[in-house]
């Protein structure tokens, strides 16, 4: 099995980071700037550029697969897109969001048309280019209750659904659809009956031919068991099930079923959602990623990334990459075992370690996949962490 | 030392080691800013329950978490009147110099003597099993340093008394 690949970037938290689609290029968030990398050799190097315009901790950095173009958003409320100059340089244009609060997430959809920033006032806003004002601009969904902050958040693969988890212990499917950006007619039936739920629409407006009538449309909301922040959302390649991490230490999966059914001669669906837990007792995971469709890893505060797995019966923790055990077999360690009993017992629950037995020495904040094999599986991600150390992990 | 305070301090441990789970979560009451939320208690589903942790009745522990940090409270054995004395004393040195503790609080909550508030920003900078490390040589020697001042006292109070008795011999 390949080493995972270590390189300490700096000595300082790393929120987030992102590669580019060639993995040529590394943004990593750091302070209130985000740094930008280049891939020389077997290390990332950095470059000159900063991207410097944000005033407090940048929490989320993004970059688009295709246009390359990076988005970030920080704690002071202001979410940016960088588009790089033919000259290589790196412009910045505000996107006018409108948050109340910190910025807390920001990803690109996946067909890479708009910008879900989540915010501290519990808000999403949708940002969309306009062509006619060449800005961006932003919509509010799910404005009209009140919410708590928006922990993270998770695009669908068809870029009209939007997971998020929240800091009152919810997690909501809802709609991704702009209102004024997403103007166009709702033409086939599959459009209005998603995979997650169905999107509300009127013939009343356009006199005729259905159109999207709410922003806020949820089509499912999850309260976790026993509590806990939801600190990570993720869907899975097909969009099928979504896994979300929670602060009691558990992932859980998500199934939505759909049952069509004819009713005063329309089609209406009905859903059903059935929900798997898997409660650890390590520390509460921080970050999510789905390597395949029947495998997650995830990450936090236990400094390691553990592996999640549908063996058909279920899911269940089946490893822990964690590559680098400082607790040794040898036979040197093995006499000694006495000697260390004895001294573990009078250590009062003290450690006289100072490094732990994982690559990271602090919480990892992010995964993000890095290499992708032959059947869209994630063969290498990577994850980045407080101790400012990113690590290149392959997937066992 | 004694048998039960093994088992105390390894349950403050994996206590601690847990409510340390802290990230960075700007305030959702005030834009722009970034609060210790347990300190601010504003937004009630950031907080959760505090846990005590409580070896008799003269010596427990108090920690309060939330999503961003932590609050510890320890109250220090106090046996007689000399005691509270000397803990008031001792605290009372620490709390004044809290700026070059880091992570001591000004003042201790009540029914407590000393308090410890550990943030996301601390546990960024320093190892977090260092600082639980910390904590636990923290409670393991206060009481140790209470009881050589103590008997220090003792013996001085002895000294001084004999000394001065025998100018009546």
């Amino acid at each position: 099995m390949p080493t995972p690949e270590a390189q300490l970037l700096f000595h300082q938290p790393i929120p987030d980071h992102a590669f580019s689609q060639d993995r040529q290029l590394l943004a990593v968030a750091r302070g209130s700037k985000v740094l930008l990398y280049s891939r020389a050799g077997n290390e990332y190097a950095k470059q000159d550029q900063e991207l410097d315009i944000n005033k407090q901790t940048i929490t989320s950095v993004d970059i688009a697969p295709n246009s390359g173009r990076i988005v970030t958003c920080s704690q002071d409320r202001n979410p940016y897109v960088w588009e790089q100059q033919p000259t290589g340089e790196w412009k910045a244009s505000l996107v006018l969001a409108g948050l109340k609060r910190a910025g807390t997430q920001i990803r690109w959809s996946p067909d890479e048309t708009r910008i879900a920033v989540g915010c501290g006032s519990g808000a999403i806003a949708i940002c969309y280019f306009d062509e006619g004002n060449n800005t961006w601009l932003g919509k509010h969904v799910l404005t009209k209750q009140t919410y708590s902050t928006v922990l993270s958040l998770a695009w669908h693969p068809n870029s009209k659904i939007l997971a998020s988890g929240y800091a009152d212990s919810k997690t909501r499917v809802h709609s991704a659809l702009a209102r004024g950006f997403d103007k166009a007619r709702v033409k086939k039936l599959e459009e209005i009956i998603t995979e997650w739920g169905n999107y509300e629409v009127s013939t009343k407006e356009s006199g005729g031919s259905p159109v999207y009538t709410k922003n806020n449309t949820v089509f499912a909301e999850f309260t976790n068991p026993s509590g806990g922040w939801v600190h990570a959302v993720s869907f899975s390649p097909s969009g099928e099930a979504l896994a979300y991490a929670a602060h009691d230490s558990s992932i859980t999966v998500v199934y939505a079923h759909k049952s069509l059914r004819e009713e005063a001669g329309q089609t209406v669906a009905d859903f059903s959602y059935s929900r798997f837990t898997v409660s650890t007792t390590l520390l509460p995971f921080t970050s999510l990623l789905w390597s395949r469709e029947d495998q997650i890893i995830a990450a936090g505060h236990d400094c390691y990334p553990v592996i999640f797995q549908n063996s058909g019966e279920g899911w269940a923790l089946t490893s822990k990459l964690n590559a680098l055990q400082l607790a040794g077999t040898g036979g040197e360690e093995a006499e000694e075992s006495a000697f260390n009993k004895f001294r573990q017992m009078d250590s009062m629950g003290t450690t006289s370690k100072d490094v732990l037995g994982t690559i990271h020495q602090n919480t990892i904040c992010s995964l993000r996949p890095y290499e992708m094999g032959p059947h869209g599986d994630v063969v290498r991600f990577s994850s980045s962490g407080r101790d400012g150390r990113l690590v290149i992990f392959p997937v066992a | 030392m004694s048998s039960s305070l093994r088992p105390y301090l390894t349950c403050v441990r994996s206590s601690l080691t847990a409510a340390m789970s802290l990230c960075d979560f700007a305030s959702e009451v005030a834009e722009r800013h970034n609060v210790p939320e347990i300190e601010s208690g504003k937004t009630p589903e950031v907080l959760l329950n505090p846990i005590t942790i409580a070896r008799n009745e003269h010596e427990r522990v108090l920690i309060e978490p939330s999503i961003n940090s932590i609050r510890i409270s320890i109250k220090i054995k106090q046996a007689d009147d000399n005691e509270i004395l000397l803990v008031h004393k001792f605290t009372r040195f620490l709390s004044q110099r809290a700026e070059q503790f880091v992570i001591l609080r000004r003042k201790p909550v009540k029914g407590y003597d000393i308090s410890f508030l550990i943030t996301n920003f601390h546990t960024e900078q320093m190892l977090k099993h260092k600082l639980v490390d910390f904590i636990i040589e923290f409670m393991k020697d206060v009481d140790k340093d209470i009881s050589e001042m103590k008997l220090f006292i003792n013996t001085r109070a002895r000294f001084v008394a004999e000394a001065f008795l025998t100018s009546f011999q």
